[in-house]
């Protein structure tokens, strides 16, 4: 379908970011695409990002399911807050 | 009332260390060493009658009426060839000087028409010039043969050509080949047949004229002049003003009969263009007043409804009771704003703080989004500033060019010229893009290398071209061990051999020989400099490709001094400026991003509002959450996102999935078609305030005519805050930017006052850089040491495949502008009345394709039909095309891949295919899964705009999407 809703967008964005980390071990690619979601996604994204990597973690790079759970234990309180 | 007449000098200046004194009529004066005597005299205020000589343009000595006397010296040189020496004493209005101007001027009006001995044309300097040598009648008589009979050429839709006044003194000539580079006038004939030819003695309109208007600025006589010119009239007053095209922002003076403009001249003194322009800026600015032009603000409850025109009043408070009801219904979050690389740093500004202040939320975006959202993502990660680091006048002394995924020749005419200029002194150029563009060969220019790579491929470029510098020994070691960090780490990855060209040439087509000797002339010269454009940025890896840019260019030391650098062609006259004033999601004005705590408080305090930590929505993302039925109005300021972003049929569909949509513009545009309100907006001509170009450079824009909506923009932002609650007060635009400057550290010195002073400012400006700052990066990076980032290459995702063999790419062309909101209006469709697909003709003849053809251009998303165009331009493989018509509906066929980092989309790079099409008319069509409707764009159409809510809306599967194309007034 041309027009999508975010759910769609979130699951190509984040591993399509998780691919550009490939010079470094996966551990540091997770941390990196952590930061990157937490400095630049909206709220919404990071939390739809979350939801769907707990329902449906087959969808995504090991490195983005490294990542949420980065962003669940680093930078939960403040998504937390929004 | 006055015009604005800069001193013309005669000369250009000859800067330089020594100094040597001469006296011109008994006046000392000292210049620099190999000054003329003319531009000498001048200095000293003595104005030498001159035709053929203009300080734009080197001398010339054809029209003998410079002539001087020099003390000790035999005959009567003339001064504008003749260069100062040390104690030269010069006479310029003895007998024996006067007699012979005399005789020379009377030479010219033998074959010239009277009635400009007793009157003449606006600036006309031969008329002048013969009031001044005392000149009243022509002893001739009338000739046997003249050149009075000779035929005007007023093909040109701007300009004419009189023959039967020029004066051959080459001038235009001149101004072609020096000022513009294109080359494409010259005498023919010999003696009393010499004559100004276009082309091969064509038409101007069917030469290689690009329209600059050069060669009408250059013109002593009213030989060439510019047809408003002749139809209104001389003007009265100027106005200081800035272009309101593209990045280079060309100061110009508004010419003006009472509050009509008669003329755009390019300002002498304009630091970015310096007296010239392209055919956008000088000739097509007749939009501002065309037909079209909405003035009154108009709303309506849903899109089916025709538009009411209301009240300012009426509107502001609609839109803000709007607004206020959302967001009590769904959240501050469910609502947001775009502002406008169109609009002003001041009503950019106070759109941003309306979202965050009055709405409540960061979800602002601007349309960088689409284009340099990467540079600023790069730049910013390696060198610490999101802005290119050279101004203009910088690639003077370049001697290796690179340019990279743009067109300046096209996107950036008046830029372009300067660049072709140092390399027709001998500079040396690397083009690396997938078409053949003009800069590759030229009049007098050559590539010495086009790396014409596959579409997607640029960080596998780069990376080649690093890895040949870290390789081969040829890094600056000096100066990456003292300005850089990280370099070990980078130098490891890049000098991996999958990084080689050899590896790479596979991926790239760019065989491995040609790209290790375009390494080496980049990383060997004194000074190489780089710049780039969309076809960088608009990828999936147009972030790491700028870094890639950056990692190359502190490798070779090619950072911090004239000549060098990393320098993006920004598109848009203010995009620089909109993303300066943080009109993004996540950062404030100067860069600064909202998690800091620091710079929160900091607004916090001055704006009386809180400023939300967390990041807001991107564009793509407020389309995408739109259709979620997360975000659910939106201000879009000067933005038409049904043309200009990706996936139409995605936008339109978030766009009708809105509650609120207001759209303030100074045109009813494809976006309005499903706006709620529309607030009519204000021209260049009609705004106060500043653009900031390229180069950082913040200039003037000053209001010619009071705004004909009745009110400037930011008024009517301020009066819409106001009315949800947050009052802001501005008695002007100065205002807003002394809180700019308050807020802002970068643009801390910045002030309409000291714009005045200083003409513009290139930021940063501040207590350390009071007059601001030409080269960034001098003697350390923004950010402390320049950051060496690994930058792996990562294939697209769009692949070609059985069914989409092709690549599209998509670019601009000279005429038109972007979506063509403002060219379509005016006179440039002469060049560009429709947007065509450039095929090569491997491709074209496989598919039984013929120059002209209609044909279908599809890709997974969609489907729209327009003419090819068979070119070898492109490589096999590859087509392209420009997104300036709407009818034509470019994007509908590019895809919502988009840069890793920012969202920037990749319109560079979509999988196609062409057919003939089996119709003569264009069609737009969109694909469904199901069923397809063709809709024929002209034809009257059953398929309305609620056909198209009604069935785009909601339901997933199978619907047929018919969509109406035709711009038809939505008010009908």
């Amino acid at each position: 379908m041309p027009k999508h809703g975010l759910d769609r967008d979130l699951v190509r964005m984040a591993n399509q970011i998780s691919r550009q980390f490939t010079y470094v071990s996966d551990d540091e690619a997770a941390v990196k695409v952590a930061y990157h979601l937490h400095a630049f996604w909206e709220p919404r994204m990071v939390a739809g990002l979350e939801a769907h990597a707990a329902e449906r973690p087959a969808d995504f790079e090991p490195i983005v399911l490294a990542a949420t759970r980065i962003l669940a234990e680093q930078y939960g309180e403040a998504s937390a807050a929004h | 009332m006055t015009l604005i007449r800069e001193q013309d000098f005669g000369t250009k200046a000859r800067p330089g260390p020594a100094t040597v004194h001469v006296q011109v009529d008994g006046r000392n004066v000292d210049v620099p060493e190999g000054t003329s005597i003319m531009r000498a005299a001048a200095t000293a205020g003595i104005d030498i009658p001159k035709l053929c000589a203009t300080d734009s343009l080197d001398a010339f000595g054809s029209c003998r009426l410079c002539v001087v006397e020099v003390d000790g010296r035999r005959g009567t040189p003339a001064s504008c060839t003749t260069p100062c020496s040390d104690g030269m004493s010069v006479k310029t209005q003895t007998e024996k000087v006067q007699r012979l101007r005399s005789g020379v001027m009377e030479l010219y009006f033998s074959d010239h028409p009277q009635d400009c001995l007793s009157g003449g044309g606006h600036g006309c300097e031969l008329h002048d010039l013969a009031d001044t040598v005392g000149l009243t009648e022509v002893r001739y008589g009338q000739p046997e043969t003249s050149h009075q009979d000779a035929a005007k050429d007023v093909s040109n839709p701007y300009f004419a050509f009189d023959a039967a006044k020029c004066i051959v003194c080459s001038r235009c000539v001149r101004a072609c080949d020096e000022v513009q580079g294109t080359f494409a006038l010259t005498i023919a004939g010999r003696g009393f047949d010499s004559r100004v030819s276009a082309g091969q003695d064509q038409p101007f309109l069917d030469s290689e004229c690009v329209s600059c208007g050069a060669c009408v600025q250059a013109c002593p006589t009213d030989a060439l002049q510019e047809k408003t010119l002749i139809q209104l009239g001389p003007p009265n007053r100027s106005v200081l003003t800035t272009c309101a095209y593209c990045g280079v922002g060309c100061s110009f003076k508004a010419e003006m009969q009472g509050d009509t403009v008669v003329n755009m001249v390019p300002y002498k003194n304009g630091g970015a263009n310096e007296g010239h322009s392209c055919v956008k800026g000088r000739f097509a600015w007749g939009y501002a007043s065309h037909k079209d032009r909405i003035t009154k603000p108009m709303v309506r409850d849903t899109i089916e409804d025709p538009w009411r025109e209301v009240s300012w009043d009426e509107a502001i408070a609609y839109t803000a009771t709007r607004f206020q009801q959302i967001a009590a219904q769904y959240g501050a979050s469910a609502i947001g704003g775009i502002t406008s690389s169109r609009c002003t740093n001041e009503e950019v500004y106070l759109v941003q703080k309306m979202v965050r202040a009055a709405f409540g939320t960061n979800n602002v975006d601007t349309c960088a989004r689409v284009c340099h959202s990467p540079t600023g993502y790069g730049l910013k990660t390696t060198f610490g500033t999101s802005a290119g680091t050279q101004d203009f006048a910088s690639v003077a002394k370049a001697d290796v060019i690179v340019v990279i995924g743009a067109n300046p020749t096209d996107g950036h005419p008046v830029f372009a010229s300067r660049m072709k200029r140092r390399l027709r002194q001998g500079a040396k150029l690397i083009v690396i893009d997938p078409r053949r563009i003009d800069l590759v060969r030229s009049p007098h220019i050559e590539a010495s290398h086009h790396l014409q790579l596959l579409p997607g491929t640029n960080v596998a470029v780069i990376n080649a071209m690093a890895h040949v510098v870290v390789t081969e020994g040829l890094m600056d070691q000096a100066f990456v061990d003292e300005r850089c960090e990280d370099v070990a780490e980078w130098a490891a990855f890049i000098a991996r051999p999958e990084n080689s060209p050899e590896a790479m040439e596979p991926i790239t087509s760019v065989p491995a020989a040609e790209l290790r000797a375009a390494a080496r002339l980049y990383a060997t010269a004194p000074n190489a400099a780089i710049y780039y454009g969309l076809g960088v940025t608009e990828h999936s890896q147009g972030s790491t490709m700028v870094m890639g840019m950056a990692n190359l260019a502190m490798a070779t030391g090619n950072i911090g001094r004239e000549g060098v650098g990393v320098s993006p062609l920004r598109g848009q006259n203010n995009v620089q400026g909109s993303c300066d004033m943080g009109s993004f999601p996540h950062e404030l004005s100067g860069y600064r991003h909202v998690s800091d705590p620091t710079v929160r408080e900091l607004f916090a305090d001055l704006w009386g509002a809180p400023i939300h930590p967390e990041p807001g929505l991107r564009i793509p993302n407020m389309l995408s959450s739109a259709i979620d039925g997360t975000f659910r109005g939106i201000y879009i300021q000067g933005e038409d996102l049904a043309q200009s972003d990706p996936n139409t049929q995605h936008v339109t569909a978030a766009l009708m999935a809105m509650d609120l949509v207001v759209v303030q513009d100074l045109f009813l545009n494809e976006t309005a078609k499903y706006a709620h309100v529309f607030l009519p907006g204000t021209s260049f001509l009609e705004k106060d305030g500043t653009f900031t170009n390229a180069e950082r450079r913040i200039n003037r824009v000053r209001p010619v005519m009071k705004p004909v909506t009745g009110k400037q923009e930011w008024e009517v932002v301020v009066e819409i805050s106001a009315a949800m609650g947050y009052h802001m007060a501005y008695a002007n635009e100065s205002e807003i930017m002394d809180e700019i400057a308050a807020l802002t550290p970068t643009f801390a010195g910045v002030s309409f006052k000291k714009l005045d002073e200083l003409g513009s400012i290139q930021w940063p400006c501040n207590d350390a850089a009071p007059n601001g700052t030409r080269t960034m990066h001098v003697d350390g990076f923004v950010r402390g040491k320049g950051h060496f980032v690994e930058t792996a290459y990562v294939p697209t995702d769009e692949r070609t495949n059985r069914k989409f063999p092709l690549l599209l790419t998509t670019g601009r062309i000279l005429s038109q502008y972007n979506v063509g909101a403002q060219t379509r209006r005016t006179k440039n469709n002469t060049w560009h009345p429709e947007d065509v697909l450039d095929i090569h003709p491997s491709d074209a003849e496989m598919r039984g394709i013929h120059d002209g053809d209609w044909v279908s251009l599809a890709s997974r998303v969609g489907e729209t039909t327009l003419k090819a165009k068979l070119s070898e331009r492109m490589p096999p493989g590859v087509v392209y095309t420009t997104f300036h018509h709407p009818v034509t509906g470019a994007n509908v066929v590019t895809t919502e891949f988009s840069d890793w980092a920012t969202n920037c989309p990749e319109y560079k790079v979509t999988a196609v295919q062409v057919t003939p099409a089996p119709t003569t008319r264009p069609l737009i069509m969109h694909q469904v899964p199901l069923e397809s409707t063709l809709v024929e764009v002209g034809a009257a159409s059953a398929i309305s705009a609620s056909g198209v809510s009604a069935s785009g809306a909601g339901a997933s599967g199978a619907h047929a999407s018919a969509v109406r194309t035709e711009a038809a007034d939505p008010r009908a």
